[in-house]
């Protein structure tokens, strides 16, 4: 190992060995067996085709597009021939082909289906991670909710909303597939070496006297001693850095997620759900392929996302994780029928479909479907409220619990949706 | 008042006969049904629909959920009897209606809440019970309402207003006196709900008798008919026999806070340090830290009035106009997102220009309200306006978040009124922009309203309808230049035109909605009438019960943390104010002086309670509602990063923000750097004013401070302030500048020692003092005004 690699990884931060190290690494932070599940929220910002994904019309013409669908493993469904490594995987997951909703504009939209909440002008929700946070504890320097923002469309951002941002996530905006990669809050910055970095320490705690007169007991002060001990934790927790150092991946595992920006993501969100995270969210986008909607997911958008997945939902499986690891990747829309003058799609939420997987959700199984046209749901529909509820079920929180917003308003976690019997049996 | 019609000995007899001494009443609801009283007749709305209410079954969680519950829904809140009554009375297809008017014993509405028949929200009362009488009675006339000749609650009073009490003394009884529109009164204390706004200081029994738990003071809120009185209860803590100490008032807000001190037993704190006033004050008013050579200069001066100088030279520097625009941004939903985000500077300026001129608060919202592009003005001024605004306006239409030159700034700001809160695009939605006027200028919530009647409040949905029609008697006319206007980069601004006038779509709703003032008249809309000016008369008259409160209880709340009513947008009746009679002072005092904001600021920093000591003493520990002590308060995101800028001597730098943009006159919501959104600042979405804003600890703040590259690269020797203080011979003088800087105080001799045997583990001077300035960000004392 270099020096420099050594050095952002922090190995020595704090003054700790690395044989202090590993032996943290070993014991401490390494979460409980019986912890409960955690979830990977794959979030394809921009709306994700449904036509040209998931649910195929090649007998309409009009509205097909120039994919053609192929078999997977499973009997009944067919999907893109561009997804070839999600059709082998297809075993493992739920695909809905009959979510609807009615909010074609991409920021109500994608608060929707990261809230499950329809949005209302007087409160904002909060996003499952921050839920997730606020109900399920993590292993001490592991911040249960990390973001790994790759492309956000619309500049719709995570909000914790009416919970605060105590319950905003451990946001990680690198490439983890660039050598160069290092994380934000992580990195030791140059000329800094881990003793000072103690010796600093030290001093501060020395000189930090100002508001501690004897028998004195104050929450908002006790509030940031906290989380400047959480956050110390983190800065120290082998384990945390270790679950961001991917060169400690086999090469050969690297390159089955794919070494672009979101194969790597997805196996760094393997890697932190490992180390205890309850909620990793990659945030991939843009999906928003008004223009030349069939090149746009033929060469930039599909080849990763079909790679990355795969490999993650298979990785879950052969690491024993997959039924404590729920994977559940959605766009905030599907896209049109009609496909436009420009070779693109523009925003359809009355018909979208979306992957479901791990966490006790069956695999190998096909949830409704659309008409002929892909356009609406046909039999059972289901809202972005009733996924929302199945989730937070499988995740073992009870959606209709209730919280307080900042002035006093009562609040269901999620006010409208019940539980998809296919998905929570 | 009620403290007459009721004097206290006569509520002891309360338990055995409502009646006396209440010459006049009918006797309350339990006596009248019981199965010795006259019985008779109820009436729907004065005796049923209460029951109901207070019976649960018309509750959230019950029949009132918006699903109803079991094929059976009743108005939440009670707030529809006509709806109410048809619910019981006629049947659902396939059900049996909720009442048997030829079988009243058998109706459901008696059977199932007595549980002789299942029910799934349990037992509600017992078969011979009053309650049950009541129902019964009313059934058996034959379940009658009749909205029109029925009375109607006029007044609902509640006794005492005031409960002095501690634990293990007997409860002492709430009584509610209705008085109705034929004349009659009756006592409908076994009718009322009582909730406890805090059952850890006082509990509050079904029938209104509240006991004690522990010292503190609180709130019972009492709902009758639709109405909601309160009664506030102090708890005192037992005395410890340490006296009252001298509290000399500085003002009239001292006298006030001393009297409730003293009532509950509790001891003020000392006053606090000339250190520690310097801080807070420059804190508080400017966002900004003293320079080192202000501290001194103030340190050092021995004038007895020196904290009065202070407070006045703090009103008058840029920096307040500069911060409290800011703030009033956030209070008045400043966004871009549309039009456009930089346009949000000029909003800043409009009112950055009248906070330094301090113009009048009710003319500045006068300004906002009765906005429009013209202001009476010819279009070709306006258009000449526009012009010169963007005249220097150059936007690189690739990089629009880079800005080659400025809007003409001071141009928009001398206008008289502030249209860009009305073309605001989420704002021409009359309901948000009727929901963002009354939430943050009033302190009215209607959100509750918007769906269904208010629940510790008198509103309906009618009343936030007609409210909105304020909102809608304006139209937007595209591209008052007569044509498409030029486009410059990303910014719009002077695209729009907002004049008076009904959009089609919304002249039906003007008809049959007038406007209608909160609580008071219908304003018509008539051709070349703008209502929004009754609607502004209205807020600024002296008697409105909530504007001047609203900004009071905002600005007072800036300054202790802590409102007088909390949440501080929320004066609703159900929410009482901490201290009334110090709420009414001040408002009373901000009208009299001409809604002049300097004067307000002025009473509140000269008064003894603002600057107080936040150390507790063993009396004040817990307490937060009656200003004690100052609190520990963390420093809200764009204070704490301005003087991280200041304390580094190297400034923030913002995008889609024109040169020379601070965290304190940072205004692109849109664009909200990592550092300001994790320390709180709000987005700016919702139609409130301070909602969204957060100044809690979190994680990602404490790894921000230790850790962050922001901080990490202004923490550098050979940059900003440490780059000047390296001319410093003495390590000593150093240690004290970096104090002054960050904490606006000399060292102690400790820390200064410690300070100097610092150097000696480190390697270089250089190193020692970056260590001694990063440790400063980060002790505790930087982030919290104490």
């Amino acid at each position: 190992m270099h020096r420099r690699d050594f050095l952002r990884i922090g190995g020595s931060l704090c003054g700790l060995s690395i044989v202090d190290l590993l032996r943290l690494e070993a014991t401490g932070a390494i979460p409980d067996k019986d912890a409960g599940k955690s979830a990977i929220f794959i979030f394809l910002c921009g709306g994700q085709s449904h036509h040209d994904t998931w649910d195929m019309k090649p007998e309409n013409k009009e509205i097909g597009g120039e994919f053609k669908p192929i078999r997977t493993v499973v009997p009944d469904l067919q999907v893109c021939e561009r997804m070839p490594k999600l059709a082998q995987q297809a075993d493992k997951y739920t695909v809905l082909r009959n979510v609807s909703h009615r909010l074609a504009v991409h920021g109500p939209g994608q608060q929707y289906l990261r809230t499950g909440n329809r949005p209302l002008p007087s409160v904002e929700y909060p996003d499952y991670g921050a839920v997730v946070t606020k109900e399920l504890p993590a292993p001490k320097g592991i911040p249960p909710y990390i973001s790994l923002p790759i492309a956000r469309t619309n500049s719709v951002v995570e909000s914790a909303g009416y919970l605060g941002v105590a319950y905003r996530s451990f946001s990680v905006p690198g490439d983890p597939s660039s050598p160069e990669f290092s994380v934000r809050a992580l990195a030791t910055p140059t000329g800094i070496d881990g003793k000072r970095i103690q010796r600093r320490f030290g001093f501060m705690n020395r000189i930090d006297k100002g508001l501690r007169q004897a028998d004195t007991k104050n929450l908002e002060l006790e509030g940031m001693d906290r989380f400047y001990e959480k956050a110390y934790d983190v800065l120290q927790s082998a384990a945390l850095r270790a679950a961001f150092e991917l060169q400690r991946e086999k090469a050969l595992v690297r390159e089955r997620y794919g070494m672009n920006r979101f194969g790597q993501a997805c196996l760094l969100a393997r890697r932190l759900v490992q180390a205890g995270a309850r909620f990793v969210e990659i945030d991939f986008g843009s999906w928003d392929t008004h223009q030349d909607n069939f090149s746009t997911l033929k060469n930039t958008l599909l080849p990763p996302w079909d790679q990355g997945l795969a490999a993650l939902l298979e990785d879950l499986k052969e690491q024993g994780m997959l039924d404590k690891t729920i994977v559940w990747s959605t766009g905030e829309f599907g896209r049109t029928p009609k496909i436009n003058n420009n070779a693109g799609r523009d925003h359809w939420p009355r018909a979208m479909s979306m992957l479901l997987a791990g966490g006790g959700i069956p695999g190998g199984q096909v949830v409704g479907k659309t008409d002929k046209d892909g356009a609406e749901p046909v039999g059972d529909a289901y809202s972005p409220d009733d996924v929302a509820a199945s989730f937070l079920r499988l995740m073992g929180i009870d959606h209709h619990k209730e919280y307080y917003t900042p002035d006093g308003r009562p609040m269901l976690i999620v006010r409208e949706g019940k539980p998809i019997k296919e998905l929570v049996g | 008042m009620s403290g007459r019609l009721f004097p206290p000995f006569a509520m002891l007899f309360f338990l055995i006969g409502p009646s006396i001494g209440m010459a006049g009443t009918t006797p309350g609801a339990a006596m009248r049904w019981s199965k010795t009283g006259p019985g008779g007749t109820p009436e729907f709305e004065r005796h049923v629909l209460p029951l109901l209410g207070k019976l649960g079954c018309s509750n959230r969680a019950c029949h009132g959920s918006f699903q109803g519950q079991n094929g059976f829904r009743l108005s939440l809140f009670a707030s529809d009897p006509q709806a109410d009554r048809d619910a019981l009375a006629l049947a659902e297809q396939g059900k049996r209606p909720r009442i048997d008017l030829a079988n009243p014993e058998q109706s459901l509405a008696i059977t199932k809440p007595s549980l002789q028949r299942r029910h799934r929200g349990g037992k509600r009362f017992d078969v011979g019970s009053w309650q049950h009488r009541l129902l019964l009675d009313w059934i058996r006339a034959g379940a009658p309402y009749d909205p029109k000749n029925d009375s109607k609650i006029e007044r609902l009073q509640i006794s005492p207003t005031e409960i002095v009490t501690m634990p293990g003394r007997p409860p002492v009884p709430l009584r509610l006196l209705a008085t109705f529109s034929d004349g009659t009164s009756e006592d409908v204390t076994p009718l009322t709900t009582f909730d406890s706004q805090d059952d850890g200081i006082a509990k509050v029994s079904e029938d209104g008798l509240v006991h004690a738990v522990r010292a503190g003071d609180t709130g019972i809120i009492a709902t009758y008919g639709g109405r909601v009185v309160t009664c506030q209860v102090l708890v005192p803590r037992p005395d410890d026999g340490i006296a009252f100490p001298d509290f000399p008032a500085n003002n009239r807000i001292d006298v006030l806070i001393r009297d409730k001190l003293q009532k509950l037993n509790i001891r003020p704190s000392e006053l606090c340090s000339d250190e520690v006033f310097l801080r807070r004050a420059y804190l508080d008013v400017t966002g900004t830290l003293p320079t080192p050579s202000q501290a001194r200069r103030f340190l050092s001066d021995k004038r007895p009035d020196r904290r009065a100088r202070l407070i006045d030279e703090l009103l008058a520097r840029p920096e307040y106009a500069t911060y409290w625009a800011s703030i009033f941004c956030e209070v008045t939903g400043a966004n871009g997102i549309n039009p456009h985000p930089q346009v949000t500077y000029l909003w800043h300026d409009w009112l950055e220009e009248k906070l330094r001129n301090n113009w009048p608060y009710d003319r500045i919202v006068g300004g906002i309200l009765t906005a429009t592009s013209l202001e009476g003005r010819s279009r070709q001024e306006l258009l000449a306006e526009i012009d010169a605004v963007r005249k220097n306006m150059k936007v690189n239409p690739d990089r629009p978040y880079q800005w080659t030159r400025d809007f003409d700034r001071g141009v928009y700001a001398k206008r008289k009124t502030l249209d860009l809160y009305w073309l605001r695009i989420p704002n021409r939605q009359p309901e948000r922009i009727a929901l963002q006027t009354a939430t943050s200028l009033l302190g009215i919530r209607l959100q509750c309203a918007q769906c269904h009647k208010h629940p510790f409040d008198r509103w309906t949905k009618q009343d936030f309808d007609q409210f909105q029609s304020f909102f809608k008697v304006v139209e937007y006319v595209y591209a008052p230049t007569g044509g498409p206007l030029p486009r410059k980069g990303r910014i719009c601004y002077g695209r729009d035109e907002i004049r008076v006038g009904v959009q089609k779509r919304y002249q039906q709703d003007l008809k049959r909605l007038p406007p209608k003032l909160p609580g008071g008249d219908v304003i018509p809309y008539e051709e070349g009438s703008d209502p929004r000016v009754a609607l502004w008369e209205w807020m600024r008259s002296p008697d409105n019960p909530y504007f001047a409160p609203c900004i009071v209880n905002r600005i007072w709340a800036h300054y202790f943390g802590i409102g007088i009513v909390n949440p501080i947008e929320d004066l609703a009746q159900g929410n009482p104010p901490s201290n009334p009679k110090l709420l009414q002072w001040l408002a009373r005092d901000f009208i009299a002086s001409g809604f002049d904001l300097k004067h307000l600021h002025r009473q509140i920093l000269n008064s003894r309670t603002y600057q107080l000591s936040w150390i507790p003493n063993d009396s004040n520990r817990l307490d937060k509602r009656s200003f004690s002590h100052a609190q520990l308060r963390r420093l809200p995101a764009e204070v704490l990063l301005n003087i991280v800028a200041t304390t580094t001597g190297i400034p923030y730098e913002f995008s889609y923000s024109p040169p020379g943009t601070t965290p304190l006159s940072f205004n692109v919501p849109l664009r909200t750097p990592y550092s300001l959104q994790i320390f709180g600042r709000g987005p700016r979405k919702q139609a409130c004013g301070n909602c969204e804003r957060s100044n809690t600890p979190a994680l990602n703040q404490a790894l921000y401070l230790l850790n962050d590259d922001d901080i990490n690269s202004r923490v550098d020797a050979k940059r900003g302030r440490l780059l000047e203080l390296q001319n410093l011979a003495d390590d000593r003088d150093v240690v004290e500048e970096l104090y002054l800087a960050a904490l606006s105080r000399f060292p102690t001799k400790d820390e200064m020692n410690e300070s100097l045997r610092y150097r000696l583990e480190c390697d270089s001077r250089a190193e020692w003092m970056e260590d001694l300035l990063w440790s400063l960000l980060n002790v505790r004392e930087f982030v919290f005004n104490h």
